[in-house]
């Protein structure tokens, strides 16, 4: 009996095992159903929390469907003009080094007007850190085709497959940046199932940790979702992305500063 | 010692993608039967019991609207002093 009288003094109560992280705001986000952008967007709040980061970083949104990130992180933020991420990020790094700093940018702000800024920052071994979202089309204007349209992929302005001899080959950004000396860490991630999505996790801490530790430049491309204009329910997306896009984008770490090789 | 969890899932900021009920491996989720104020019918718990915590769901949501606890009873509670104390 004073077994019981023991029990009953100890009130149940529950342990949070997982909670939204606080460095995302309470704002609904606008992405369509099932969009791995919201996906992104958790895992980059999951990691500045984590890293204790969230209080000096500076987001960098810019234009395409994520345009409204600023109203999503619980961070500092500014609103980039198309493509400019990068040069923003490095001015503002640049006068504020103690700032962590983050571009979030679509394939069509980062492949196509954005090219020579990101590429430029890496050149200069910028510390910034760079999200980049690959879903293969520009999603913002309903699904046009973009850099990273692959071969054959039916859009609005490919309406019969993109094909190589007219509007060129995808473009690969990790394997054109992936030779430049001022790369600290690079990688290319999925969120197609929960180990994806840790494995992605992982990426962005280290982008991350790059970046606070002054390596460098540090950019991720998540392969991404776009079921609206992919005209594909959430997880046909996802199986889409495993067996065609990964194709073209095969997942891989090609530059970590604190691998020895 | 086999816990026991409780998932919330924020039915206001679902948009019904179902990627939650897909990747549950113990059937725990389901569509609600009513719609929510955006007119998507929102995943809910149908069979919180089997859950096991592994957090499968609250990972592949795009839209963070899920949050899970663990219920520590006032018998896990005395058995985790006990381990301690022996
Ligand atoms: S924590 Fe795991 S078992 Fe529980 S509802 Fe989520 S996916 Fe299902
Ligand atoms: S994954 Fe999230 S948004 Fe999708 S149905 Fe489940 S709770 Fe709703």
């Amino acid at each position: 009996m004073a077994q019981t009288t023991q029990t009953e003094a100890l009130p149940s109560h529950e342990e949070a095992v997982y909670r939204r992280p606080a460095a995302l705001t309470e704002t609904q986000m606008r992405y369509c159903p099932g969009c791995t952008h919201g996906t992104a967007h958790r895992l980059i709040a999951e990691v500045l929390d984590e890293l204790e980061l969230t209080d000096r970083t500076v987001a960098i949104a810019t234009v395409g469907c994520s345009v409204y990130a600023y109203e999503y992180f619980n961070t500092d933020s500014v609103q980039a003009a198309h493509g400019r991420g990068p040069a923003v990020a490095t001015g503002i790094k640049r006068t504020s080094p103690d700032s962590i700093v983050f571009t979030y940018q679509g394939d069509g702000d980062l492949a196509a007007i954005g090219l020579s800024e990101v590429i430029h920052s890496a050149q200069r071994g910028e510390c910034i850190t760079v999200l980049f979202l690959n879903n293969a089309v520009f999603g913002m204007t309903r699904g046009q085709m973009a850099p990273t349209t692959l071969v054959g992929q039916r859009t609005t302005t490919t309406p019969q497959g993109r094909d190589p001899k007219l509007e060129g080959t995808p473009m690969m950004i990790c394997e054109m940046l992936s030779g430049i000396p001022g790369v600290a860490y690079l990688a290319r991630e999925t969120m197609i199932d929960p180990k994806t999505v840790a494995d992605a996790r992982r990426s962005i801490k280290k982008a991350f940790q790059a970046q606070a530790d002054g390596a460098g430049f540090s950019l991720v491309e998540l392969v991404s979702s776009c079921p609206a204009w992919w005209h594909k329910s959430p997880l046909e997306s996802l199986h889409w992305i495993r067996d065609e896009m990964l194709t073209q984008y095969p997942l891989k770490v090609f530059v970590d500063y604190k691998r020895q090789d | 010692m086999k816990h026991s969890y409780r998932v919330a899932i924020n039915a206001e900021h679902c948009k019904a993608c179902g990627l939650c009920i897909e990747f549950c491996p113990q059937d725990v989720l389901g569509f609600a039967s009513t719609r929510n104020d955006a007119g998507f019918y929102p995943a809910e718990v149908q069979d919180q019991a089997n859950c096991i915590g592994c957090l499968r769901c609250a990972m592949m949501c795009p839209d963070a609207c899920i949050e899970i606890w663990r219920l520590v009873s006032a018998d896990d509670r005395v058995a985790a002093a006990e381990s301690v104390t022996r």
